[in-house]
């Protein structure tokens, strides 16, 4: 069978636009700077609802932590407002969550005690991001000796039990916030290199990397305007969870009695108080744990959500 | 005064390089570390490419022709041999003259999707090498402006989008537009219409066609698709397994194939005429190396500038049979 | 290819076959009416583009899609009604009669299952077989399709394989139960230029030896135009030409088809050829487009535009 002879090309022109998915319509369109998270992926309705309810706590107790001193009357942690093991008393703002073994405000002492869990929680994950992510993308990038140092450091971090770790740091440094929050971070920090460089390995084979280096980019901007951006979304999704695990492993540490001294209220120092009395008073437990528990749940929400809207299926961890 | 030394015999240069040429590759040597042993990639290559020209490579999967391509750029570096482009060996660079000598070689990658940064706008993945130059905005975009219009788009076109927001065949043409930025002398291409449709294929080649017009470009064009590879190409390179078979000018390669390789692609090429593959390939030369494809043979002339991998006598034998196939 | 013994009934026959599909931005028709006929033991080859729905199509017939794609139609095999049966038991029609080999065969294969016990349970679940027949049924076609070694083969696992054996063992288990119908979607699209040539002499030999009907899909028309007695070529959705692969470029040649063959290069075209290009894209396959007369002509433009004149 023989084809009709080739003729010369018509001149290019450019398509016309009217066939491009519209912005904004279906899956591909959603452009911005934050279209990953609202292009649909995989969340399910509930993960949707949790992560909702887990927002709406969140920012309840990071806004009664910020403003527990002008709440008004919200008594303060150390008052005494009745007798001990009150139940809920529905009359005044302080008796709503009942009294303490000692007679004080346990909704106050919850209150309260959120600001020394979530700037903890907080601040050491910021120092573990710090670590874990200079130290990652080190050792995803530039492999060989970086990528040894990183493994050698996130294996001895994850080899230590941590709570007998942090006993012990906290033995040796005092248990002061500033203590408390740099030991956790330094402990976190190895999930942080392991998740980055996950990340930064399966981003570094890329095209795109290539192809700046073949445009003369440094390797510090292809670390930090290439690859950087490229780890926000797997970043997004591991911060919350971390911060929920400090937030228990905190509580555990003022359960035992090494966190922050008192007179500051601490969710499981009000445990470990509770747990004294549980025999005659079970009702005072209920208030912290039930609160450390929303707050994880919440976090975990959170961070289950944001992770599946931006499941990939490239990602390494 | 008797010289005693011995005297070494120089290396004879191949006789397919031009002294004029822009790019000289010479003993190429890529290998990679695996975990089953050392890969030879890419075992003595040596190529080059004039001003202007455009030097087609083709051959299958793990032939090395898209490691080759990327040696040239030095990405990564090749572990022997010579680039010698625009009189500087590339190898020998380091650091910032490397990233100097970069801005008149650029590529195209062969997914252009993956090739873009997905987080970030078109308009400044196209402008990006210029950025990285110091270039200040307002020349940016003129210059994007300028490169959009080659490849047939236009910024407003374009928009504030990101990649994924455009078909195959616009991602390949902003991939050549990012090249063209920069006012390269050469770009390597390496199998830039692979994944396209025939029809968005065809309209990227005449892009190219163009572009190489207007900018008077030399390029390095990596297919594995024979037709392709033909339209595009002065010379072509055929190779097989790290190495270059077959070497010559387009029409010499593909209307007097030598080497039984090539004979090979050409035969299995499906081709909707058959009245487009070579007439030579009804010829059985008398001696045929048995051996080609495992034995390295030396690239020995055929025609005045084609060059194939084969014992004499298997040459002498093809262009006594050759002749007659007119 | 002709025979006496065949029947003169064709082997499959679909009518009118549509195909739409509910998605978040719209209803997307990816079919949009497509009529076809494959006689016994005949080749038909089926030429699109991507997003002209030749890979649907073959799906919707089939009946490989799942229940949110609406199919509406006739799609007779043999005579009997396919898409008016329920799933599983089209399954067990189709899956005796119908081999299917796909483009990829990594993810067609499930990767820790040993090739052997794959081919053997299409055997065990239409023909009954025991597990001793079943593996020396799987040796037997193996060898057939040219893999060496085949019994000692059948222990390992697909990354074993290179593309192209890959590929042959994806036709022996599509030639398990001896089908009527042997369906090639894009089975050699992802193959080297030699391996594919093989591949392809392949199923044409079997086809000759087991007297089987073939479809072969494919995005490439040279692939097509040398194996098959007769082509259909699609576009958004519809079939813009059927003929006889022989008579594809004689007498009236369709527009698209014109246009589509000038922009495929040639192995003698000269060195900086242009080709001809259309403009503009296909219809979205949101369109609905009810009128295809109406469609017709409104593509018709874009197709001309290929005929420029001389540069």
């Amino acid at each position: 069978m023989s084809r009709p002879e080739p003729r010369a090309a018509a001149p290019v022109t450019a398509p016309p636009t009217a066939y491009l998915p519209a912005a904004g319509t279906g899956a591909a369109g959603v452009g911005g700077p934050f279209g990953w998270l609202r292009r649909p992926k995989r969340a399910t309705r509930r993960g949707k609802a949790f992560f909702v309810f887990g927002v709406v706590w969140i920012s309840l107790l990071v806004l009664a932590a910020l403003f527990a001193d002008v709440i008004p009357g919200l008594p303060h942690f150390s008052e005494k407002i009745g007798t001990f093991a009150q139940g809920p008393d529905f009359s005044s703002l302080g008796g709503l969550l009942g009294t303490d073994s000692v007679g004080r405000s346990n909704l106050s002492r919850i209150i309260f005690g959120a600001r020394t869990s979530l700037t903890i929680a907080v601040a050491s994950t910021l120092i573990g991001l710090f670590i874990g992510v200079v130290l990652g993308m080190l050792a995803g990038y530039y492999r060989g000796f970086w990528d040894g140092l990183g493994t050698i450091v996130a294996n001895a971090l994850s080899a230590l039990p941590p709570l007998i770790m942090l006993l012990a740091l906290v033995a040796a440094v005092g248990a002061s916030l500033w203590g408390i929050t740099v030991s956790l971070g330094i402990l976190i920090a190895d999930l942080y290199i392991r998740v980055t460089k996950g990340a930064v390995l399966s981003n570094a084979q890329r095209e795109y990397v290539l192809a700046a280096r073949s445009l003369g980019a440094t390797d510090a901007r292809i670390l930090f305007r290439e690859i950087l951006p490229n780890l926000i979304p797997t970043l997004a999704a591991v911060i919350p969870i971390s911060m929920a695990v400090l937030v228990v492993v905190e509580g555990s540490l003022s359960f035992l009695g090494y966190g922050i001294p008192a007179p500051n209220p601490s969710w499981g120092g009000m445990i470990a108080a509770g747990a004294d009395v549980i025999r005659r008073f079970p009702g005072v437990m209920v208030a912290p744990v039930v609160t450390l528990f929303l707050t994880v749940f919440s976090f975990n929400a959170i961070g289950d959500y944001l992770g599946s809207r931006t499941d990939r299926r490239d990602a390494q961890i | 005064m008797t010289d005693t030394t011995v005297r070494v015999e120089a290396p004879a240069r191949p006789g397919w390089l031009r002294d004029d040429a822009l790019l000289t590759v010479t003993d190429l040597e890529c290998t990679f570390r695996t975990a089953s042993g050392p890969v030879h990639a890419v075992r003595g290559v040596t190529f080059d490419v004039l001003p202007g020209e455009t030097l087609g490579i083709v051959g299958e999967s793990g032939c090395g022709k898209t490691t080759t391509g990327r040696a040239v750029l030095q990405l990564p570096r090749a572990q022997g041999g010579s680039v010698v482009f625009d009189g500087e060996d590339l190898r020998t660079l380091r650091g910032a003259g490397l990233r100097r000598a970069r801005r008149k070689l650029q590529m195209v990658f062969q997914d252009a999707l993956s090739s873009f940064n997905p987080r970030r706008k078109v308009v400044d993945i196209v402008g990006e090498g210029l950025e990285i130059q110091g270039m200040s905005r307002a020349q940016r975009r003129a210059r994007i402006e300028e490169v959009l219009e080659q490849v047939g788009m236009s910024a407003a076109m374009v928009g504030d989008r990101r990649p994924h927001e455009f078909s195959g065949g616009q991602c390949q043409r902003l991939s050549i537009a990012r090249a063209l930025a920069l006012g390269p002398k050469l770009i390597v291409c390496d199998e830039p219409v692979a994944s396209l449709d025939v029809s968005v294929q065809a309209r990227v080649l005449n892009v190219l066609q163009d572009i190489r017009e207007q900018n008077d470009l030399s390029l390095i064009f990596i297919s594995h698709d024979l037709a392709v590879v033909r339209i595009v190409s002065d010379r072509i390179a055929v190779m097989y397994r790290g190495r270059i078979v077959e070497i010559g000018a387009a029409d010499q390669v593909y209307e007097r194939p030598a080497h039984p390789y090539t004979r090979k692609l050409l035969d299995a090429v499906p081709v909707i005429d058959e009245s487009e593959r070579p007439a030579t390939l009804r010829v059985e030369p008398s001696v045929v190396d048995a051996d080609w494809a495992e034995v390295d043979h030396a690239l020995v002339e055929v025609d005045p500038g084609h060059y194939a991998a084969m014992s004499e006598a298997a040459r002498d034998a093809f262009v006594a049979v050759a002749g007659s196939a007119r | 290819m002709t025979d006496e013994n065949v029947p003169d009934a064709p082997l499959l026959q679909v009518r009118d076959l549509r195909c739409e599909i509910l998605a978040p931005a719209g209803t997307a028709y990816v079919l949009r009416g497509v009529d076809l006929t494959v006689p016994h033991g005949r080749t038909l080859g089926i030429v699109g583009e991507s997003g002209s729905g030749k890979s649907m199509l073959l799906k919707s017939a089939l009946g490989l899609l799942p229940a949110k794609a609406q199919v509406t139609g006739e799609v007779r095999f043999d005579g009997v009604d396919v898409l008016a049966m329920s799933a599983p038991e089209r399954a067990k029609f189709l899956g005796r009669r119908v081999g299917v080999v796909f483009q990829n065969p990594m993810t067609s294969l499930n990767p820790v299952v040993p090739i052997g016990v794959q081919m053997a349970e299409a055997s065990r679940f239409h023909l009954g077989l025991g597990k001793k027949e079943a593996h020396a049924l799987a040796a037997d076609l193996l060898d057939q399709v040219g893999v060496p070694n085949a019994a000692k083969r059948l222990r390992d696992y697909p990354h074993q394989f290179s593309g192209g054996m890959r590929q042959r063992v994806m036709i022996a288990m599509a030639l398990t139960c001896e089908p009527d119908l042997l369906v090639a979607d894009e089975a050699t699209t992802a193959l080297d230029v030699t391996i594919q040539k093989q591949i392809l002499d392949l199923l044409q030999e079997l086809q000759a030896q087991r007297r089987m009907a073939m479809i072969l899909v494919s995005h490439d028309l040279s692939v097509v135009a040398g194996r098959t007695d007769e082509v259909i070529v699609m576009y958004a959705g519809r079939v813009v030409e059927r003929k006889p692969t022989g008579e594809l470029f004689s007498g009236e040649t369709h527009p698209y088809v014109e246009a589509l063959s000038r922009a495929i290069p040639r192995l003698d075209m000269p060195p900086h050829a242009r080709l001809s290009t259309m403009t503009g894209a296909p219809p979205s396959v949101f369109d609905p487009r009810p009128d295809a007369a109406a469609a017709e002509r409104e593509d018709l433009e874009r197709w001309l535009s290929a005929a420029g004149g001389a540069r």
